[in-house]
């Protein structure tokens, strides 16, 4: 299988009239795992959301690409079917869809023939069972009274069955005890190869010790500042990002104004 | 016409005998079925037996329908809305102890008014009324109204409905206690969900209540499908339009608990994954 490359080039994104990414670039390619860190508020999750096509973010100009095709311009289940995969912050609870259906549903959306229910059952124990998820899982309706840490699994078990070239992991060990954080660690871990690259979102170093990440970006105000490896990791466990102002004089501005993307009301301050 | 139905003594039509696609009831005890053809003018149903009701309303007609309960066991009755631009008007006459419950599905795509009247004569009654809706480009108005008459007589009224592309769906849900119905009961849930921009729905829960020693309660929402729903079902690989039925036909599915007859059960679960989108 050729590598695939989900290029980003000079995204400036906005959320209700406020630029969140202010021309961003990345390339991430299969075979790569990237790390995204960096203060909250600066667009780690902004850069997710938008690759998958998240109602809520309008892109203002830049490009998406993957494996040389036109991201912006697919719907988000097209884009969902092209490999890639987005492992929600907040995965919602949607009543009266049964879990299992909507499993196989999602597996048989880039089928050319529906999966025998035999296959599927075999493959839903056996993902189920290593992501820590017991199978009655598979009758309740999805995310529907799941635990914080049992979405995470759902998740997990999601990304395992669907098989995706990029993997965009947004928080996967929010919320997550030690052993769940080992079960992350190990469905990565064992996706790893030429065919499969990911973007991590996370502030455990825990995390990033077990998964080794072969890129590392700090993200602040929009824009990548900083990309290296391990060292980086390093270095911002050590001295958290305050070196960034003094180090490459980029001045780490305190979070303004709250912007509120949901229902409840947030205020505004200056 | 009036036909009083007891142990399955009369037999009005067979199923071979009946017009295709009439509107019909059908009237199911331990004997077997019995099936009344239901079209223009009026009919009185009478029913001394604790019996299983279906009705299906296919054709384009005016429908006056009353239903007289005299059956101290329970009466279970299904409407099944079929095509056709029906103008129903259902009346159902609780006159003994008795649980009454009438499940109404809706799933075709067609313009009707339905209109469903229960009175609650007898003492410590009980019915429950449940619909399933489904609007997709055209208007429908849905009318529940239970009128307690007695003491102790109790209902509860769950009414739950789907709109989309610029259909229009009208839930008129009315419950009256008269004065000295001492004891009496209404509860009533109504639930609206839209799907796109054109599609309206409407709710007015009218409680006449003339006694202090009751209960009463209403309560009503219509609002617009989470578009976060949407997007994690899409960001799966499942379509828009998939998305959408998928999220519907779960909000609409918790009818068939209700259904006890598996034939029924089933057809309407075909049903639902066919039409309802």
């Amino acid at each position: 299988m050729l590598m695939k490359t989900l290029k980003i080039e000079d995204l400036v994104v906005t959320v209700e009239d406020n630029i969140i990414l202010n021309g961003l670039n990345l390339t991430v390619n299969t075979g790569e795992i990237h790390a995204l860190i960096g203060p909250n508020g600066h667009g780690k999750s902004t850069l997710l959301n938008t690759i998958m096509g998240h109602y809520q973010y309008k892109v203002e100009s830049g490009k998406i690409s993957f494996d040389g095709k036109d991201v912006l311009g697919m719907e988000v289940d097209e884009r969902s079917k092209a490999g890639l995969f987005l492992a929600m912050q907040y995965p919602p609870e949607v009543a009266g869809v049964n879990n299992g259906d909507f499993l196989k549903a999602s597996i048989n959306a880039r089928l050319e023939k529906p999966i025998g229910l035999y296959q599927f059952i075999k493959n839903m124990e056996k993902c189920s069972n290593e992501v820590g998820l017991s199978l009655d899982m598979a009758h309740r309706n999805l995310n529907e009274g799941f635990s914080g840490g049992e979405k995470k699994r759902n998740e997990l078990l999601q990304m395992k069955l669907l098989q995706p070239k990029i993997a965009l992991l947004d928080e996967i060990d929010s919320g997550l005890d030690v052993d769940a954080l080992r079960i992350v660690a190990n469905t990565i871990n064992e996706m790893k190869g030429p065919d499969f690259g990911a973007v991590i979102i996370s502030h455990y170093s825990k995390l990033y010790e077990m998964i080794e990440p072969t890129n590392v970006h700090i993200i602040v105000d929009g824009k990548i500042i900083l990309t290296g490896g391990k060292e980086l990791l390093d270095k911002v466990n050590q001295q958290g990002y305050e070196f960034i102002e003094k180090e490459y004089g980029i001045k780490l501005k305190k979070e303004k104004k709250k912007i509120s993307i949901g229902t409840c009301a947030v205020k505004v301050t200056k | 016409m009036k036909i009083v139905f007891e142990e399955n003594k009369i037999q009005i039509f067979s199923e071979r005998e009946l017009v295709k696609e009439a509107n019909k009831i059908i009237v199911t005890n331990r004997k077997g079925n019995t099936f009344i053809e239901l079209n223009n003018g009026s009919l009185v149903l009478e029913v001394n037996d604790s019996i299983d009701i279906s009705e299906e309303y296919f054709k384009t007609s005016f429908v006056d329908y009353k239903l007289v309960v005299n059956s101290d066991l329970e009466v279970r009755n299904i409407s099944l809305i079929k095509q056709g631009n029906s103008n129903v008007l259902k009346k159902i006459e609780i006159n003994k102890n008795d649980k009454y419950e009438q499940i109404i599905i809706d799933l075709f795509d067609n313009d009707y008014q339905f209109k469903s009247i229960i009175d609650i004569n007898g003492e410590n009654s009980y019915c429950y009324s449940r619909v399933a809706s489904m609007a997709a480009s055209n208007s429908k108005r849905m009318s529940i109204g239970v009128n307690h008459n007695t003491i102790g007589s109790s209902s509860k009224l769950d009414n739950y409905g789907v709109v989309s592309a610029d259909g229009n769906l009208l839930f008129e849900i009315m419950g009256s206690i008269k004065k000295g119905c001492k004891k009496s009961n209404v509860l009533q849930n109504n639930k609206i969900i839209l799907f796109d921009e054109k599609s309206t729905g409407e709710i007015k829960p009218l409680l006449y209540i003339d006694e202090n020693d009751v209960s009463a309660s209403h309560a009503a929402a219509v609002g617009k499908v989470d578009d976060n729903h949407i997007f994690y079902l899409m960001s799966r690989g499942i379509s828009a339009i998939d998305a959408k039925k998928t999220i519907a036909i779960g909000y609409l599915k918790p009818v068939l608990e209700y259904i006890s007859d598996e034939k029924i059960k089933k057809e309407i679960n075909l049903l639902m994954e066919k039409e309802v989108f």
